[in-house]
Protein backbone atom coordinates (compact mmCIF):
# COMPACT_ATOMS: atom_id res chain seq x y z
CA UNK A 1 0.00 0.00 0.00
CA UNK A 2 2.75 2.39 0.98
CA UNK A 3 4.58 1.77 -2.27
CA UNK A 4 1.39 2.40 -4.22
CA UNK A 5 0.89 5.74 -2.49
CA UNK A 6 4.54 6.65 -3.08
CA UNK A 7 3.89 6.09 -6.78
CA UNK A 8 0.56 7.94 -6.84
CA UNK A 9 1.93 10.94 -4.96
CA UNK A 10 4.84 11.47 -7.33
CA UNK A 11 4.61 14.81 -9.13
CA UNK A 12 5.01 13.26 -12.56
CA UNK A 13 4.90 9.79 -14.01
CA UNK A 14 6.48 8.39 -17.09
CA UNK A 15 4.21 9.38 -20.01
CA UNK A 16 3.84 5.67 -20.76
CA UNK A 17 2.45 4.99 -17.26
CA UNK A 18 0.07 7.96 -17.45
CA UNK A 19 -0.96 6.82 -20.95
CA UNK A 20 -1.85 3.38 -19.56
CA UNK A 21 -4.07 5.07 -16.96
CA UNK A 22 -5.83 7.08 -19.67
CA UNK A 23 -6.24 3.95 -21.83
CA UNK A 24 -7.80 2.04 -18.92
CA UNK A 25 -10.08 5.01 -18.22
CA UNK A 26 -11.24 4.95 -21.85
CA UNK A 27 -12.06 1.23 -21.52
CA UNK A 28 -13.88 1.85 -18.23
CA UNK A 29 -15.99 4.60 -19.85
CA UNK A 30 -17.25 2.12 -22.45
CA UNK A 31 -17.77 -0.69 -19.91
CA UNK A 32 -19.54 1.44 -17.29
CA UNK A 33 -21.48 3.86 -19.46
CA UNK A 34 -21.05 2.83 -23.12
CA UNK A 35 -19.63 6.28 -23.77
CA UNK A 36 -16.28 7.78 -24.72
CA UNK A 37 -14.27 10.50 -23.01
CA UNK A 38 -14.56 14.01 -24.41
CA UNK A 39 -13.65 17.55 -23.50
CA UNK A 40 -14.72 19.80 -26.38
CA UNK A 41 -18.25 18.38 -26.42
CA UNK A 42 -18.85 19.32 -22.76
CA UNK A 43 -17.56 22.83 -23.53
CA UNK A 44 -19.96 23.06 -26.48
CA UNK A 45 -22.81 21.89 -24.22
CA UNK A 46 -21.99 24.42 -21.49
CA UNK A 47 -21.89 27.20 -24.11
CA UNK A 48 -25.17 26.05 -25.66
CA UNK A 49 -26.83 25.83 -22.24
CA UNK A 50 -25.67 29.33 -21.37
CA UNK A 51 -26.73 30.77 -24.72
CA UNK A 52 -30.15 29.16 -24.52
CA UNK A 53 -30.71 30.74 -21.12
CA UNK A 54 -29.16 34.16 -21.78
CA UNK A 55 -30.01 34.90 -25.42
CA UNK A 56 -32.55 32.41 -26.82
CA UNK A 57 -33.33 34.73 -29.74
CA UNK A 58 -29.70 34.48 -30.96
CA UNK A 59 -30.00 30.75 -31.61
CA UNK A 60 -33.56 30.62 -32.89
CA UNK A 61 -33.84 28.50 -36.00
CA UNK A 62 -30.21 27.39 -35.78
CA UNK A 63 -30.26 23.60 -36.22
CA UNK A 64 -26.90 23.24 -34.39
CA UNK A 65 -28.73 23.82 -31.11
CA UNK A 66 -31.02 20.88 -31.75
CA UNK A 67 -27.98 18.61 -32.05
CA UNK A 68 -26.10 19.78 -28.97
CA UNK A 69 -27.70 18.63 -25.71
CA UNK A 70 -28.16 21.24 -22.99
CA UNK A 71 -28.55 21.15 -19.22
CA UNK A 72 -26.43 19.25 -16.71
CA UNK A 73 -25.46 16.47 -19.10
CA UNK A 74 -23.26 13.40 -18.60
CA UNK A 75 -20.44 15.21 -20.46
CA UNK A 76 -20.63 18.26 -18.22
CA UNK A 77 -20.18 16.06 -15.14
CA UNK A 78 -17.25 14.44 -16.91
CA UNK A 79 -15.73 17.89 -17.48
CA UNK A 80 -16.22 18.83 -13.82
CA UNK A 81 -14.62 15.51 -12.92
CA UNK A 82 -11.64 16.32 -15.16
CA UNK A 83 -11.06 19.58 -13.29
CA UNK A 84 -11.46 17.74 -10.00
CA UNK A 85 -8.99 15.10 -11.20
CA UNK A 86 -6.38 17.76 -11.93
CA UNK A 87 -7.03 19.23 -8.48
CA UNK A 88 -6.81 15.93 -6.57
CA UNK A 89 -3.80 14.80 -8.57
CA UNK A 90 -1.97 18.06 -7.82
CA UNK A 91 -2.95 17.75 -4.14
CA UNK A 92 -1.55 14.22 -4.02
CA UNK A 93 1.87 15.54 -5.03
CA UNK A 94 1.47 18.73 -2.98
CA UNK A 95 1.85 20.84 -6.13
CA UNK A 96 -1.52 22.57 -6.05
CA UNK A 97 -0.97 26.31 -6.09
CA UNK A 98 -2.90 29.25 -7.48
CA UNK A 99 -0.60 30.95 -9.99
CA UNK A 100 -0.92 33.16 -13.05
CA UNK A 101 1.83 32.13 -15.40
CA UNK A 102 3.17 28.83 -14.18
CA UNK A 103 5.41 27.76 -17.03
CA UNK A 104 9.17 28.42 -16.96
CA UNK A 105 9.53 28.20 -20.76
CA UNK A 106 6.95 30.85 -21.68
CA UNK A 107 8.82 33.97 -20.39
CA UNK A 108 11.96 32.94 -22.30
CA UNK A 109 10.05 33.38 -25.55
CA UNK A 110 7.48 36.06 -24.88
CA UNK A 111 9.01 38.00 -22.00
CA UNK A 112 7.77 38.30 -18.42
CA UNK A 113 4.56 40.33 -19.07
CA UNK A 114 1.64 38.17 -17.94
CA UNK A 115 -0.90 39.82 -20.29
CA UNK A 116 0.81 38.22 -23.28
CA UNK A 117 0.26 34.79 -21.77
CA UNK A 118 -3.38 35.56 -21.05
CA UNK A 119 -4.00 36.93 -24.54
CA UNK A 120 -2.34 33.97 -26.26
CA UNK A 121 -4.21 31.59 -23.95
CA UNK A 122 -7.56 33.22 -24.67
CA UNK A 123 -7.14 33.52 -28.44
CA UNK A 124 -5.56 30.05 -28.64
CA UNK A 125 -8.50 28.57 -26.75
CA UNK A 126 -11.02 30.14 -29.16
CA UNK A 127 -9.14 28.64 -32.12
CA UNK A 128 -8.81 25.26 -30.39
CA UNK A 129 -12.52 24.97 -29.66
CA UNK A 130 -13.47 26.18 -33.16
CA UNK A 131 -11.15 23.59 -34.71
CA UNK A 132 -12.61 20.85 -32.51
CA UNK A 133 -16.07 21.87 -33.69
CA UNK A 134 -15.10 21.52 -37.36
CA UNK A 135 -13.28 18.22 -36.85
CA UNK A 136 -15.96 16.65 -34.67
CA UNK A 137 -13.93 16.42 -31.47
CA UNK A 138 -10.65 17.30 -29.79
CA UNK A 139 -7.55 15.41 -28.67
CA UNK A 140 -9.57 13.35 -26.18
CA UNK A 141 -12.94 13.02 -27.91
CA UNK A 142 -11.62 12.45 -31.42
CA UNK A 143 -7.89 11.61 -31.44
CA UNK A 144 -7.83 9.18 -28.48
CA UNK A 145 -11.47 8.06 -28.30
CA UNK A 146 -11.74 7.78 -32.08
CA UNK A 147 -8.28 6.29 -32.51
CA UNK A 148 -9.08 3.46 -30.10
CA UNK A 149 -12.13 2.61 -32.24
CA UNK A 150 -9.96 2.72 -35.39
CA UNK A 151 -11.85 5.73 -36.79
CA UNK A 152 -10.10 7.23 -39.85
CA UNK A 153 -11.27 10.67 -38.67
CA UNK A 154 -9.03 10.39 -35.58
CA UNK A 155 -5.90 9.91 -37.67
CA UNK A 156 -6.84 12.64 -40.14
CA UNK A 157 -7.35 15.00 -37.19
CA UNK A 158 -3.99 14.07 -35.64
CA UNK A 159 -2.21 14.61 -38.97
CA UNK A 160 -3.76 18.07 -39.32
CA UNK A 161 -3.05 19.01 -35.71
CA UNK A 162 0.62 18.09 -35.86
CA UNK A 163 1.16 19.70 -39.27
CA UNK A 164 -0.16 23.11 -38.25
CA UNK A 165 1.19 22.86 -34.69
CA UNK A 166 4.71 22.33 -35.99
CA UNK A 167 4.34 25.23 -38.44
CA UNK A 168 3.01 27.66 -35.82
CA UNK A 169 5.66 26.64 -33.26
CA UNK A 170 8.28 27.22 -35.95
CA UNK A 171 6.92 30.71 -36.67
CA UNK A 172 6.70 31.62 -32.97
CA UNK A 173 10.11 30.29 -31.97
CA UNK A 174 12.02 31.16 -35.16
CA UNK A 175 15.78 31.05 -34.33
CA UNK A 176 15.03 29.38 -31.02
CA UNK A 177 12.94 26.59 -32.56
CA UNK B 1 -25.46 7.22 -9.71
CA UNK B 2 -25.42 8.63 -13.21
CA UNK B 3 -23.52 11.61 -11.85
CA UNK B 4 -20.91 9.57 -10.00
CA UNK B 5 -19.79 7.57 -13.03
CA UNK B 6 -18.85 10.57 -15.24
CA UNK B 7 -17.34 12.34 -12.21
CA UNK B 8 -15.22 9.30 -11.40
CA UNK B 9 -14.12 8.85 -15.02
CA UNK B 10 -13.32 12.55 -15.19
CA UNK B 11 -11.15 12.34 -12.07
CA UNK B 12 -9.12 9.50 -13.60
CA UNK B 13 -8.86 11.43 -16.88
CA UNK B 14 -7.72 14.63 -15.16
CA UNK B 15 -5.25 12.72 -12.98
CA UNK B 16 -3.73 10.98 -16.03
CA UNK B 17 -3.28 14.38 -17.73
CA UNK B 18 -1.68 15.87 -14.60
CA UNK B 19 0.65 12.98 -13.86
CA UNK B 20 1.62 12.62 -17.51
CA UNK B 21 2.72 16.27 -17.65
CA UNK B 22 0.12 17.10 -20.31
CA UNK B 23 -1.01 20.17 -18.38
CA UNK B 24 2.33 21.90 -18.94
CA UNK B 25 2.91 24.38 -21.75
CA UNK B 26 6.48 23.21 -22.30
CA UNK B 27 5.42 19.61 -22.95
CA UNK B 28 2.68 20.54 -25.41
CA UNK B 29 4.84 22.92 -27.40
CA UNK B 30 7.76 20.50 -27.06
CA UNK B 31 6.07 17.96 -29.28
CA UNK B 32 5.68 20.55 -32.05
CA UNK B 33 9.37 21.44 -31.70
CA UNK B 34 10.47 17.78 -31.47
CA UNK B 35 12.31 18.61 -28.24
CA UNK B 36 9.98 16.70 -25.92
CA UNK B 37 7.83 13.82 -27.09
CA UNK B 38 5.68 13.38 -23.97
CA UNK B 39 2.45 14.03 -25.90
CA UNK B 40 3.18 11.35 -28.52
CA UNK B 41 4.16 8.75 -25.93
CA UNK B 42 1.15 9.50 -23.74
CA UNK B 43 -1.44 9.58 -26.52
CA UNK B 44 -0.27 6.57 -28.46
CA UNK B 45 0.07 4.47 -25.28
CA UNK B 46 -3.49 5.37 -24.31
CA UNK B 47 -4.81 4.56 -27.80
CA UNK B 48 -3.00 1.18 -27.87
CA UNK B 49 -4.16 0.14 -24.38
CA UNK B 50 -7.75 1.22 -25.02
CA UNK B 51 -8.00 -0.35 -28.49
CA UNK B 52 -6.52 -3.66 -27.29
CA UNK B 53 -8.86 -3.82 -24.29
CA UNK B 54 -11.97 -2.78 -26.19
CA UNK B 55 -11.56 -5.05 -29.20
CA UNK B 56 -10.59 -7.98 -26.93
CA UNK B 57 -13.66 -7.48 -24.68
CA UNK B 58 -15.82 -7.05 -27.75
CA UNK B 59 -14.37 -10.19 -29.35
CA UNK B 60 -15.20 -12.13 -26.18
CA UNK B 61 -18.76 -10.88 -26.46
CA UNK B 62 -18.59 -8.97 -23.16
CA UNK B 63 -19.24 -5.46 -24.47
CA UNK B 64 -20.55 -3.77 -27.58
CA UNK B 65 -18.42 -1.02 -29.06
CA UNK B 66 -19.67 2.57 -29.33
CA UNK B 67 -20.05 4.01 -32.82
CA UNK B 68 -16.77 5.54 -34.00
CA UNK B 69 -16.81 9.31 -34.64
CA UNK B 70 -17.89 10.20 -38.18
CA UNK B 71 -15.29 10.52 -40.90
CA UNK B 72 -15.71 13.43 -43.31
CA UNK B 73 -12.21 13.68 -44.70
CA UNK B 74 -11.93 17.39 -45.49
CA UNK B 75 -13.57 18.53 -42.25
CA UNK B 76 -11.58 16.21 -39.99
CA UNK B 77 -8.35 17.35 -41.59
CA UNK B 78 -9.27 21.05 -41.70
CA UNK B 79 -10.48 20.94 -38.09
CA UNK B 80 -7.19 19.36 -37.06
CA UNK B 81 -5.26 22.09 -38.89
CA UNK B 82 -7.21 24.84 -37.10
CA UNK B 83 -6.94 23.01 -33.77
CA UNK B 84 -3.15 22.69 -34.03
CA UNK B 85 -2.75 26.46 -34.51
CA UNK B 86 -4.57 27.15 -31.25
CA UNK B 87 -2.83 24.37 -29.40
CA UNK B 88 0.66 25.59 -30.35
CA UNK B 89 -0.34 29.12 -29.34
CA UNK B 90 -2.06 28.37 -26.03
CA UNK B 91 -0.26 25.20 -25.01
CA UNK B 92 -3.44 23.38 -24.08
CA UNK B 93 -6.46 21.65 -25.53
CA UNK B 94 -9.92 21.46 -23.91
CA UNK B 95 -9.12 18.44 -21.69
CA UNK B 96 -5.74 19.67 -20.49
CA UNK B 97 -7.21 23.13 -19.92
CA UNK B 98 -9.78 21.60 -17.56
CA UNK B 99 -7.22 19.51 -15.66
CA UNK B 100 -4.73 22.40 -15.51
CA UNK B 101 -7.46 24.67 -14.14
CA UNK B 102 -7.91 22.19 -11.31
CA UNK B 103 -4.21 22.40 -10.53
CA UNK B 104 -4.60 26.08 -9.75
CA UNK B 105 -3.29 27.44 -13.05
CA UNK B 106 -5.24 30.67 -13.30
CA UNK B 107 -4.21 31.33 -16.90
CA UNK B 108 -6.00 28.05 -17.75
CA UNK B 109 -9.04 28.72 -15.57
CA UNK B 110 -9.59 32.43 -16.17
CA UNK B 111 -8.44 32.91 -19.76
CA UNK B 112 -8.45 29.37 -21.20
CA UNK B 113 -11.92 28.23 -20.17
CA UNK B 114 -13.62 31.52 -21.20
CA UNK B 115 -11.73 31.30 -24.52
CA UNK B 116 -13.01 27.77 -25.11
CA UNK B 117 -16.57 28.87 -24.33
CA UNK B 118 -16.23 31.87 -26.66
CA UNK B 119 -14.93 29.54 -29.38
CA UNK B 120 -17.91 27.25 -28.86
CA UNK B 121 -20.38 30.15 -29.11
CA UNK B 122 -18.76 31.46 -32.32
CA UNK B 123 -18.73 27.98 -33.82
CA UNK B 124 -22.38 27.39 -32.96
CA UNK B 125 -23.48 30.70 -34.47
CA UNK B 126 -21.63 30.26 -37.78
CA UNK B 127 -22.37 26.51 -37.97
CA UNK B 128 -25.30 26.77 -40.42
CA UNK B 129 -23.27 28.86 -42.88
CA UNK B 130 -20.64 26.23 -43.68
CA UNK B 131 -20.72 23.06 -41.62
CA UNK B 132 -23.54 21.08 -43.31
CA UNK B 133 -21.82 21.59 -46.68
CA UNK B 134 -18.35 20.77 -45.35
CA UNK B 135 -19.59 17.57 -43.74
CA UNK B 136 -20.78 16.28 -47.11
CA UNK B 137 -17.31 16.40 -48.67
CA UNK B 138 -15.84 12.87 -48.77
CA UNK B 139 -18.23 11.73 -46.04
CA UNK B 140 -17.59 8.09 -45.15
CA UNK B 141 -19.93 8.02 -42.15
CA UNK B 142 -19.27 6.25 -38.86
CA UNK B 143 -16.78 3.79 -40.25
CA UNK B 144 -13.63 2.21 -38.83
CA UNK B 145 -10.39 1.33 -40.63
CA UNK B 146 -11.07 -2.41 -40.51
CA UNK B 147 -14.37 -1.94 -42.36
CA UNK B 148 -12.76 0.48 -44.77
CA UNK B 149 -9.99 -1.99 -45.63
CA UNK B 150 -12.27 -5.02 -45.36
CA UNK B 151 -9.83 -6.54 -42.87
CA UNK B 152 -10.19 -8.26 -39.50
CA UNK B 153 -10.33 -5.60 -36.76
CA UNK B 154 -8.08 -7.78 -34.57
CA UNK B 155 -5.44 -7.83 -37.29
CA UNK B 156 -5.60 -4.03 -37.62
CA UNK B 157 -5.28 -3.62 -33.82
CA UNK B 158 -2.29 -5.98 -33.64
CA UNK B 159 -0.59 -4.23 -36.58
CA UNK B 160 -1.22 -0.80 -35.01
CA UNK B 161 0.12 -1.83 -31.59
CA UNK B 162 3.23 -3.44 -33.12
CA UNK B 163 3.86 -0.33 -35.21
CA UNK B 164 3.59 1.92 -32.15
CA UNK B 165 5.82 -0.41 -30.10
CA UNK B 166 8.44 -0.24 -32.87
CA UNK B 167 8.16 3.57 -32.95
CA UNK B 168 8.65 3.78 -29.16
CA UNK B 169 11.63 1.44 -29.41
CA UNK B 170 13.23 3.67 -32.04
CA UNK B 171 12.46 6.82 -30.06
CA UNK B 172 14.01 5.51 -26.86
CA UNK B 173 16.97 3.75 -28.43
CA UNK B 174 18.09 6.47 -30.78
CA UNK B 175 16.90 9.42 -28.68
CA UNK B 176 15.04 10.74 -31.68
CA UNK B 177 14.40 14.21 -30.37
CA UNK B 178 16.16 17.52 -30.76
CA UNK B 179 18.11 19.20 -28.01
CA UNK B 180 16.22 22.22 -26.68
CA UNK B 181 18.17 25.40 -27.46
CA UNK B 182 16.47 27.09 -24.52
CA UNK B 183 17.60 24.69 -21.79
Amino acid sequence: MKQLWTFISKESWSPYAAGVLLGLTCILAVVLANRTLSASLPVAEIAATGLKAAAPQAIEGNPYYFIIPTGLTWEIWLFIGTMLGGFLSALSSKTFKLRWNPDPLWPKIFGPQPWKRWLAGFVGAIIVQFGAGIAGGCTSGLAVSGGMLLAPSAFLFMAGMFASGILVAFIIYRGRY
Amino acid sequence: MHILIPLFLGVLFGAALNKGGLTQYKNIVGVFRFTNLTVIKFMLTAVCVAMTGLFALNGLGLISLPQPPATYVLGNLLGGLVFGVGMALAGYCPGTCAAGSGEGKLDYLLTGIPGLLAGAVIFGLVWPSFFPALREVANLGQVNLAQLWDASPFLVVIAFVLLVAFLFYLLERNRLYRKDKLD
